[in-house]
């Protein structure tokens, strides 16, 4: 369990300051998926590395499983599994060996990491390229070494931002069904994304996030009873409209 | 914690020793270039000078006072002597060259005159700056012979104008000679090479973090922050000494294949016995751990590889500035020396090749190197645990 109550955070730089996360709360669920939507700079990313003891709130408090996210910041690490699409696994190391690497930074014992290892390598099917250097791997390849190399300590929470930004539909349904698979298994996530359709099809939980504001938080389907929508793009674009942001797009 | 920054040190070597090229550009280049570029010189102005003795240069000797002249020539260089007085023949031909003397020579030298003489060649050939430079010689054989004359009439030799003979004793010790050479260069490109050697490594381990997005998951790990950052300043660290070491190596070989080639003279590699490689390897070790130390810091507080390279060129010109400016320069007294970062290692390296080695300035250099890399540390550890380490952008 995962709750976010009246979180703000605001970066300042010598030319501006900006308001990037403003009075956001929310609760996501063990076997529930929440999804974080909104535009571009909506303050989705700043939210979930919040959650994720990357960055402090300046008021408000993220916690995880009863964990103060700026308190007790190792023990929600403990807890969680980060991900981030924007994260390009480079380099010589194979996946086994970064595998082995973020068990032992996650203070596995070595029994336990090469256990995880082959368990990993069975669910996301990554025997075949286990031990060819990451550098060479397809993107779907790298993409399952990514979420494995953030998921080897079994965390009961999974953070993933933007899941399927920028990848080809064979990947980008890779993480989908991994997402639903996880989510089965009682683990509580949450994503974030502007893409409309894999919210629609992943989400159980939906924010929409606009200017670092939390301007709705429903179950999905309480959300298409509360606009008379069926499909979330409409429906985005009703509370888009009523916010005021599409006359500034 | 020594665990944690442990791993990390583990991973980042592991990466950067499955790549065969960096293998090369860290440890074998650094080994090779050093006696390449030191064999191609040797043997390119070998082969010239070689091939300058074996010219055959036509000289026009013009009012040619004494044929003794000829044969002080012909002992020098290889020569025909030619009638050609068209100077613009020496801008043309690399091999000619005129020595003019004076009309009027013989009845000048039968009064005990001096005498002009002028020699026209090419200053931007080689082939022409030698042939006159051997003419130079021979007419200063040839000036010694003349006041020789003079003298003999007076029962003089040329001895007896030697009013004071110089006598030399080299009270240095005898293991220290002939290490002057040594300590101009090795303390230089240490220096350079460790920070040529850690700047990408440094730059991709931090600033290369970020663009790879892989900073924020490697953080949201049971592993402190500041452990995150001591393990990449060691892995870095331990490549800038790998990448000295074989540079030293290398510079070695060179020394000894081409060494004497550059006006060396006769070095003296005895000097570097076991204690005192011992001693500029600590002191190679402060000044690695300083570099990078400085180097992971930058580039921790660059968004991307292109900014944090920005961050640091300064730096690494700066170090060859003090590199070129301290190499012709002796172990100064001075104590206040010895705690400036880099320049104090640079002059207990020179003080450890010419065994002359002081401990109090050993010990001040070790002392202030290791108080910065402390610091340096700490502010590191800070950036690691700042909000700052998150900041980044595509290149």
């Amino acid at each position: 369990m995962v709750e976010i109550s009246s979180i703000e955070k605001t970066f300042e730089s010598r030319k501006k300051k900006v308001k990037a996360v403003d009075g956001v709360s929310f609760k996501a669920q063990p076997g529930r998926i929440y999804g974080l939507l909104g535009p571009n700079g909506a303050g989705k990313t700043t939210t979930l590395r919040i959650i994720a003891t990357l960055l402090k709130p300046d008021s408000g408090k993220a916690q995880v499983m009863g964990f103060d996210s700026v308190k007790d910041a190792t023990q929600v690490r403990k807890r969680i599994g980060f991900l981030t699409s924007d994260m390009k696994l480079s380099g010589n190391l194979t996946p086994r060996e970064l595998l082995q690497f973020f068990g032992e930074l996650n203070h596995m014992q070595n029994g336990d990491i090469k256990k995880a290892i082959r368990e990993m390598a069975e669910y996301l099917d990554m025997g075949e390229f286990l031990d060819k250097q990451v550098g060479k791997l397809s993107s779907g390849m790298k993409q399952k070494a990514a979420m494995a190399v953030s998921l080897i300590h079994n965390p009961e929470v999974i953070i993933f931002d933007e899941p399927t930004n920028g990848l080809d539909i064979l990947t980008a349904r890779t993480v989908t069904e991994f997402l639903k698979d996880y989510r089965r298994q009682g683990k509580t996530i949450i994503i974030s994304t502007h893409i409309m359709a894999v919210a629609e099809k992943l989400c159980d939980n939906v924010g929409i996030i606009f200017k670092g504001r939390l301007v709705e938080n429903d179950s999905l389907e309480g959300l298409y009873g509360k606009f008379n929508e069926d499909n979330l793009e409409d429906l985005f674009f009703k509370v888009a409209e009523r916010e005021g942001v599409m006359e500034n797009a | 914690m020594l665990r944690d920054v442990l791993i990390i040190f583990r991973k980042e070597l592991k990466n950067v020793f499955k790549d065969g090229r960096t293998i090369f550009a860290v440890l074998i280049l650094p080994m090779l270039i050093m006696p390449i570029i030191f064999l191609v010189i040797n043997t390119v102005s070998t082969s010239q000078a070689k091939s300058f003795e074996e010219t055959v240069y036509e000289v026009n000797l013009v009012n040619l006072p004494d044929e003794r002249f000829e044969g002080i020539l012909g002992g020098l260089i290889k020569y025909r002597a030619v009638q050609n007085t068209d100077k613009e023949a020496v801008l043309s031909r690399d091999n000619y060259l005129i020595v003019e003397f004076p009309a009027d020579s013989d009845q000048r030298i039968a009064r005990g005159e001096g005498l002009d003489a002028k020699v026209y060649f090419n200053s931007t050939s080689r082939g022409s700056s030698y042939g006159a430079q051997m003419i130079r010689n021979a007419l200063s054989n040839y000036s010694s012979l003349l006041l020789a004359d003079r003298l003999a009439q007076h029962g003089l030799t040329l001895a007896d104008l030697n009013m004071v003979s110089v006598q030399q004793e080299d009270v240095a010790p005898e293991e220290s000679r002939g290490t002057e050479f040594l300590a101009v260069l090795i303390p230089y490109f240490l220096l350079i090479y460790i920070f040529s050697g850690a700047m990408n490594i440094g730059l991709d381990t931090t600033a290369g973090e970020k663009e790879r997005g892989s900073m924020p998951v490697l953080l949201v790990n049971q592993v402190s922050r500041t452990s995150i950052a001591m393990g990449k300043i060691l892995y870095v660290m331990m490549i800038a000494v790998l990448n000295s070491v074989f540079t030293f190596i290398g510079l070695m070989i060179a020394f000894r294949l081409g060494g004497p080639a550059f006006g060396a003279g006769e070095m003296n590699f005895s000097s570097l016995s076991p204690s005192t490689l011992a001693g500029l390897f600590v002191t190679l070790l402060t000044m690695a751990g300083l570099a990078a130390s400085i180097i992971v810091l930058l580039g921790s507080l660059a968004r991307n590889i292109k900014e944090g390279g920005g961050y640091i060129l300064p730096i690494y010109i700066f170090a060859v500035v003090l590199g070129v400016a301290t190499m012709q320069m002796e172990s100064p007294d001075n104590p206040l020396l010895y705690i400036i970062p880099l320049i104090n290692s640079i002059f207990v390296m020179k003080d450890i090749i010419t065994l002359q080695f002081v401990s109090w300035r050993f010990l001040l250099m070790l002392l202030s190197n290791l108080t910065y890399v402390s610091v340096l540390i700490f502010a590191l550890a800070k950036v690691f645990n700042s909000e700052k380490i998150m900041d980044s952008s595509g290149s």
